[in-house]
């Protein structure tokens, strides 16, 4: 897989949004485009040139599984990884996240100055 | 005294009393035989009397006329006569009516053979024609002396006879005297006796009938109680047969009570959703008390979800130690059950959105604390550490409480494999030493077989050992070493956790692993949790397939273990 450097990051939550986007930025050094909801994220997509999706799972609207299918359905995203970010980590959950299609979970609360190396190790292990 | 004491010695006694009087009046009435029999034998005796007198004044009339005549059939009148005599003498000596006079009848037969004799010596002289002879025996004063012998022994043997039959009936007439006292009184006391045996009876049977009315107006009592319990109650026989059940019962399983009285348990309380409660049921017949949830469709149609409960029943006397029959309680939980799936999501969804907020405060602490927002000053790094340090502590409690949540929902799925345990130890060591350290302890890891292996959710293992990993360090003093030690136990991979602390209080034994459990409640805040971590290790142990105990340690101390069955090389290689 080659190497990730622009996420489009959604997440309803401003606060999670917002130290989720300092620990991506700041300390994984990715450039992200982040949307407060699935339907932003699927406008922004086919612009956003994204390298990887994380997505949040339980959100008003579109869910994160609704917003992967979706994006799936653009030239732009169909074929880019995805990780799901959700407190919802029980082994059965699980599965059902990455029978979604997405790479693996990372799971809620998370340790932001983890986050990075965590997701580069999902990515490395696809 | 009892009542078949009274009845038996009432009875008893007029028994013995009709008994004694029949004794006596058949002893009277034998007696009355008796003096019926002596007086016919003194009658005998007097006949007897007369008829030898009359014989022998009729012999004598045969001889004088013998004397006068000498016909040969004169003398044939004499001769019959004088046979006739001796053989009435002889009937009387034979006669038992002479028993008490045989003194007198032997004197008389001896004076009439001596009259006999001489007439017949009479009788022989005229014969040989010595007239003078007769008439010389004739004019003799022997003749007329015997007769008056005869005469007055006759007179002497009737006298006798008569008193004897006197005496005899004077004795009887006082015996019938006394029996006709006896009979009297002695019917007086049966009657008295009969008297007390109807009023024993009597107030017996009042006694029965007011026993009777209580019994019935407490069983009355107990129905009504029963009816007014709302929960199914019944009692069944050995043969598994309802021989007691409430109204409840018949509400709740939509039957009536010819359905449910003498039925068969597993008819009675068949599940609506098609469970059969017969394994329960026979475990409670088997002498064990049996707990399930059921489900059954009332009167109304409506589904009640039950808690039921089978006790057994032990028989007593000659079947003491046997189960007899066996109660069941049928609890309805129907809305303690929504209760409690309300109260389920209340918590699942306040500790979710609880975690919400948590996870960007412990993100933005972790990313200050991380020098992301450039370095802090040396307070501000010590405070954002302490606010990162509790938000880390808040987001432990809140996933133990959401944990805990799942195991009593049901909803804990664990994803078991075959894994070796050693590396799982060693990283739980490795993510605990921090934890340890700020308490002063110590953590080791002692893993003299390392490649155990055993079937386990790798991340619930791992979330077991730590929990028991960072009590051992709480509650050890400070430079003590915990130790986690991984060896081959006799049902398989052993884990034990030892520590050094004060020990369990005894009190606390029978509850440490109920949830919310504290040793004691200051203990709570100052090391913190919230009671319920070795409720949820002892649960995921069992989905482990072990069970988590602990043993006092002789030299102080406390060691948790457990044990999991082993999954052997080439199996594992199988497994996933």
């Amino acid at each position: 897989m080659s190497e990730i450097r622009r996420i489009l990051y959604v997440e309803d939550d401003p606060s999670i949004r917002m130290v989720a986007l300092v620990a991506l930025r700041a300390v994984g050094g990715f450039t992200v485009i982040e949307c407060a909801c699935g339907e932003e994220a699927i406008a922004a997509a086919p612009t956003a040139a994204a390298d990887l999706l994380l997505l949040d799972v339980m959100m008003p609207g579109l869910d994160g599984h609704a917003t992967l299918r979706e994006l799936r359905l653009l030239p732009a995203t169909a074929q880019t990884p995805a990780i799901f970010m959700t407190a919802k980590v029980q082994p059965a959950e699980v599965a059902q996240h990455v029978a979604q299609g997405a790479l693996g979970v990372i799971a809620k609360p998370f340790d932001p100055m983890e986050l990075p190396a965590q997701i580069r190790q999902l990515c490395a292990s696809a | 005294m009892k009542f078949r004491t009274k009845i038996n010695l009432a009875l008893g006694l007029g028994l013995s009393l009709v008994v004694l009087f029949g004794l006596g009046a058949y002893g009277t009435i034998r007696d009355f035989l008796g003096d019926a029999r002596t007086e016919s034998q003194s009658h005998d005796a007097v006949l007897m009397l007369e008829r030898i007198v009359s014989r022998l004044k009729a012999t004598e009339s045969a001889q004088r006329k013998f004397l006068i005549t000498g016909q040969p059939r004169d003398l044939q009148s004499y001769q019959r006569n004088h046979a006739g005599t001796v053989h009435a003498a002889a009937a009387a000596r034979r006669s038992p009516a002479f028993a008490d006079d045989r003194g007198l009848l032997d004197a008389l037969e001896a004076v009439l053979r001596q009259r006999l004799d001489r007439m017949e010596l009479v009788v022989r002289a005229s014969e040989s024609g010595g007239h003078d002879a007769v008439v010389a025996l004739v004019g003799s004063d022997v003749s007329r002396t015997l007769d008056e012998e005869i005469d007055r022994l006759v007179r002497a043997v009737k006298v006798s006879e008569s008193a004897s039959l006197e005496a005899a009936q004077t004795q009887t007439e006082r015996k019938a005297r006394i029996m006709v006292w006896l009979v009297g009184g002695g019917g007086l006391v049966s009657v008295a006796l009969l008297g007390w045996a109807i009023v024993l009876v009597q107030r017996h049977e009042a006694r029965q009938r007011q026993a009777e009315t209580r019994l019935s107006r407490n069983e009355a009592r107990t129905r009504q109680i029963m009816n007014a319990v709302p929960a199914m109650i019944a009692y069944a026989d050995a043969f598994r047969r309802v021989q007691f059940h409430n109204q409840a019962c018949e509400e709740g399983l939509a039957l009536t009570a010819e359905r449910v009285h003498g039925r068969h348990l597993n008819d009675v309380f068949a599940d609506a959703d098609g469970a059969s409660p017969e394994v329960h049921i026979e475990q409670a017949y088997a002498g064990y008390a049996a707990s399930f949830q059921a489900v059954f469709c009332n009167a109304q149609g409506a589904r009640r979800e039950y808690e039921m409960n089978y006790f057994p029943r032990y028989g007593e006397g000659e079947d003491e130690g046997r189960v007899v029959g066996i109660y069941a309680l049928g609890t309805d939980i129907t809305e303690f059950k929504r209760i409690d799936r309300l109260k389920s999501e209340f918590v699942a969804t306040v500790s979710h959105e609880l975690r919400t907020p948590l996870t960007s405060i412990h993100g933005s602490l972790g990313l200050l604390g991380g020098g992301v927002a450039g370095p802090l000053p040396e307070m501000a790094r010590t405070l954002v550490e302490v606010a990162s340090v509790n938000s880390e502590r808040l987001i432990r409690l809140l996933n133990e409480i959401l944990d805990s949540h799942k195991i009593e929902s049901g909803a804990m799925r664990l994803e078991l494999r075959a894994t070796a345990l050693q590396p799982l130890l060693a990283q739980a060591v490795a993510s605990n030493t921090g934890f340890a350290a700020q308490h002063q302890v110590t953590l080791e890891l002692d893993a003299p077989e390392p490649e155990l292996r055993a079937r386990v959710d790798p991340d619930r293992f791992t979330q077991v050992v730590t929990n028991l990993l960072s009590n051992a360090a709480k509650f050890s003093p400070p430079g003590a070493r915990v130790q986690l030690v991984l060896l081959r136990g006799s049902e398989g991979a052993r884990i034990e956790v030892r520590d050094r602390g004060a020990g369990i209080p005894a009190d606390f034994h029978q509850r440490i692993f109920q949830r919310f459990s504290q040793a004691d409640a200051s203990d709570a805040r100052r090391k913190g949790g919230t009671g319920l971590g070795l409720s949820i290790s002892r649960d995921l142990v069992e989905r482990m397939g072990g069970r988590l105990d602990f043993r006092a340690e002789p030299d102080g101390g406390t060691t948790f273990f457990f044990e999991l069955p082993l999954v052997e090389a080439l199996q594992a290689e199988a497994l996933p």
